[in-house]
């Protein structure tokens, strides 16, 4: 699309570029998409109204919604099905593409910025739409069939033959759509399994359906004396009912974890020599210059060109704009609260917001090895039914009993082992929800199951209880140097190393060249300057400067203790969960430290391995808190491993839950998250187990129709689901069918 | 028994006009968004 800039491409407007607005050149580009889409040529009406989605990353709440439906409220003769859709963060509306920049400049105004949005959510929409096509079909067949079914029951002996079989084949007509179209989830899922050679659930239900109705044909054709065409349309109807709304929770779950998930523009501005280009995020390269306005998602991970204010809350659950300096690095999926200048330095599918997706899955497919054991134990369960029912058939069949084929459809309901695969899966998707929107990421699934029993927390006391940014108190001059030199030549030895303490020299670096840098495990950087050896050394509590062998000056660093710190010892407290400090600084700070916190069991001056050593030597079960930088080993060598992180880039930090911000308390909401968790699972447990216990009998001793075994299957595995869903509130239950931010985020 | 031969084809014109019905709903996106209504009774503006 090349214009001589001087009007706006899209509306004709005085313009420096091709476009006079991003609302311009949004509209223009997702017009011609469709357009491109159609494969047609002919002349576009722009005056014709389509259906647009638009993400609006700043919705939060029903208020936000409010204010945005009034916002558009002086344009309602130009657009109309307008939407607000809270949780999905997005704007429905019909509008003509004369009028869509119009609108968006509307939302901008009113401090909702939004971004056409195109395919992937398209295709997720139709997928949902046959999803409650499939679950209108399924019941409508329902309702039908059982119209011809009970008539053909109350009938019986008194209804002429041509009239019964009339009914019976109508029954047939209608059972075979609904199998067909409302049942083919099923009929897939059982194809995919036997490829797998393995029987599931799905194996099971098509099991029973296609028993059900193939029996009901081979009747219908032979005139026999009963059809069952009802319990395969109560099967197809009931199952897919709780599958659905089964999906629209984990669906619900893993959209927050995703989002972490505003969706991302399909455009960014990007500076080419002269101008700002609007460029399709795929074609962004590392090193682009990217423009992104106020409100706007950080689509990258980059380097700041300008200082801007940043907010990182859908990353770290905590919601405050950060000022970040010229030169600091933004994370994928931040919010811009004023208008940025970013150099990329990750592109999209590496960025951070890409990895904690990735993460966030990985932890989902960690299970804890009981669990496999308890899938082979449901396979075995699961074949044994199978046989019962074939067996109870056969005896009943030869005894001559006509009970024989309900007897054995509703064995094969009962058996169905759905509320013990979903047991744990479910809670587990629902708990890592909880966890995303606090803040936390969870990279073990199995870690979280064993927190519950955990009664022993230890903690390392640098960057973790006390403030990630230390500070400078005061220096002492040992030799000839100059203060300003000495700070600048520490400042350049600290320069990209990791620990908490090198932050307090950041401010004074001048940028001083160095070179042969190294950092000794558990000593300080050295590195060559103007051909002289340099190096920092931790001396007692002071850090000491050397030049060769010579001390040249001495360092005093304030530690303050970490905001939150008190209320985590109180809650560990109250919670019986005992608090060991375990630091490599020396005793005697490590004493006073404890001591001003109450803390008893402090250990200081241990080395890495002391530290593993101590760790080993204990009985119970224990949690390490480290920073997941230097400590990886000591972390590993804990029952479960928490990583304070500062902000979102430390998603990389290596342990089994990385919190993604400052705030240390949250770790209290995670030791509760886990408790709550366990309680559910077993809770889960006892009622799949109870179900089973109940029906068995009932359906073997043939005292249950095949009905009535459906809707207990679709009713235990649902309750198992909805048990489950109430780890995605935070404190006590409230209704979370559907998805919808926690009501505590409504002001 | 003759009652049969047309409450039959008036029961499949019902079902097909509430199928075709709830076929549009979900086209016109009547099943989109279930909760933001439902909340905004909570909202205090």
């Amino acid at each position: 699309m090349k214009a001589l800039a001087s009007c706006c491409v899209h509306c004709g407007a005085p313009s420096t570029s091709a476009f006079c607005c991003t609302g311009c050149e949004a509209a223009a580009s997702l017009l011609s998409a469709v357009a491109s889409g159609a494969g047609s040529a002919r002349a576009r009406d722009t005056s014709v109204r389509q259906a647009v989605v638009l993400a609006v990353p700043t919705i939060s709440c029903g208020a936000c919604a409010a204010a945005i439906e009034r916002a558009l409220m002086p344009l309602a003769s130009e657009l109309d099905a307008l939407q607000v859709e809270v949780a999905k963060r997005q704007v429905r509306l019909r509008v003509s593409e004369s009028n869509l920049p119009l609108v968006m400049q509307t939302l901008a105004n009113a401090g909702h910025p939004a971004t056409p949005i195109g395919a992937a959510a398209k295709d997720e929409r139709s997928a949902e739409r046959s999803e409650w096509l499939r679950l209108g079909v399924a019941w409508f067949a329902l309702m039908q069939g059982m119209m011809f079914t009970e008539a053909l029951y109350w009938g019986q002996g008194e209804m002429e033959l041509p009239v019964r079989d009339g009914f019976r084949w109508l029954a047939f007509l209608i059972t075979s759509i609904s199998i067909a179209y409302a049942g083919s989830p099923f009929l897939r899922g059982a194809m995919g399994e036997l490829g797998a050679r393995r029987i599931g659930m799905d194996f099971l239900i098509s099991i029973s359906v296609l028993l059900a109705y193939g029996v009901s044909v081979l009747e219908t054709f032979r005139g026999g004396d009963v059809v069952y065409y009802d319990a395969a349309l109560m099967f197809v109807a009931f199952l897919l009912t709780a599958r659905t709304i089964e999906a629209r929770a984990t669906r619900s779950a893993r959209r927050r974890i995703e989002a972490l998930s505003a969706p991302l523009p399909e455009t960014v501005m990007r500076w080419r020599q002269t101008e700002w280009i609007a460029t399709p995020l795929a074609a962004i390269r590392i090193g682009d210059e990217l423009h992104l306005d106020a409100g706007a998602v950080v689509p990258v991970d980059g380097l700041l060109v300008m200082a801007a204010e940043v907010d990182e809350s859908s990353l770290t659950g905590e919601a405050h704009a950060i000022f970040q300096p010229a030169g600091a690095r933004i994370y994928a999926g931040s919010r811009a609260v004023t208008a940025l200048r970013v150099r990329v330095s990750e592109v999209v599918e590496r960025s951070t917001r890409a990895q904690l997706a990735r993460i966030a899955a990985e932890a989902l497919a960690d299970r804890p090895p009981w669990l496999a054991a308890g899938e082979r134990y449901a396979g075995v369960f699961t074949v044994t039914m199978l046989g019962l029912a074939i067996a109870s058939f056969a005896l009943l069949s030869l005894s001559g009993s006509d009970r024989g084929l309900p007897t054995a459809l509703a064995v094969l309901a009962a058996s169905c082992p759905c509320a013990f695969a979903l047991a744990l899966p479910a809670a587990l998707a629902a708990a890592q929800s909880s966890l995303a929107g606090a803040g936390m990421l969870l990279k073990r699934g199995s870690a979280l199951a064993a927190l519950a029993d955990v009664h022993l927390l230890c903690s390392d006391k640098t960057g973790t209880l006390t403030a990630a940014r230390s500070t400078l108190r005061d220096v002492q001059l040992v030799a000839d140097v100059p203060r300003e030199r000495v700070l600048a030549i520490a400042a350049a030895l600290e320069r990209d190393v990791t620990h908490p303490l090198a932050e307090a020299f950041a401010p004074y670096d001048q940028h001083i060249e160095r070179h042969d840098h190294s950092v000794a495990l558990g000593a300080g950087p050295s590195a060559l300057i103007d051909g002289q050896r340099w190096s920092l050394q931790a001396h007692r509590e002071r850090v000491a400067l050397f030049r060769g062998e010579q001390p040249v000056a001495q360092f005093v660093i304030d530690d303050p203790e970490r905001p939150g710190v008190r209320s985590l010892l109180q809650g560990c407290a109250d919670r019986g969960i005992e608090v060991a400090l375990l630091s490599g600084d020396a005793p005697s700070r490590v004493a006073e430290f404890a001591a001003g916190l109450g803390l008893r069991n402090a250990h200081g001056g241990l080395k890495p391995q002391d530290k593993l050593a101590w760790l080993r030597a204990q009985s119970v079960s224990t949690v390490m808190l480290g920073d997941g930088l230097n400590d990886a080993p000591v972390l590993a060598a804990a029952t479960v491993s928490v990583a304070m992180g500062q902000g979102a880039g430390d998603a990389h930090r290596a342990a089994d839950v990385v919190l993604l911000g400052s705030d240390v308390t949250k770790l209290l909401f995670l030791f509760d998250l886990a408790r709550r968790l366990k309680r559910i699972v077993h809770q889960n447990y006892a009622w799949a187990l109870g179900y089973h216990a109940l029906m068995l009998p009932l359906a073997l001793s043939g005292a249950m129709p095949p009905w009535a075994a459906a809707i207990g299957m679709a009713a235990s595995s649902l309750i198992v689901t909805l048990n489950a869903l109430r780890l995605r509130s935070p404190g006590q239950s409230n209704s979370i069918l559907f998805d919808h931010p926690p009501l505590s985020t409504v002001r | 028994m003759n009652s049969l031969l047309f409450l039959l084809p008036i029961s499949a014109l019902l079902v097909v006009v509430a199928l075709r019905a709830f076929w549009w709903a979900v086209h016109n996106e009547q099943f989109e968004n279930l909760d933001t209504a439902a909340k905004s009774v909570l909202d205090d503006e």
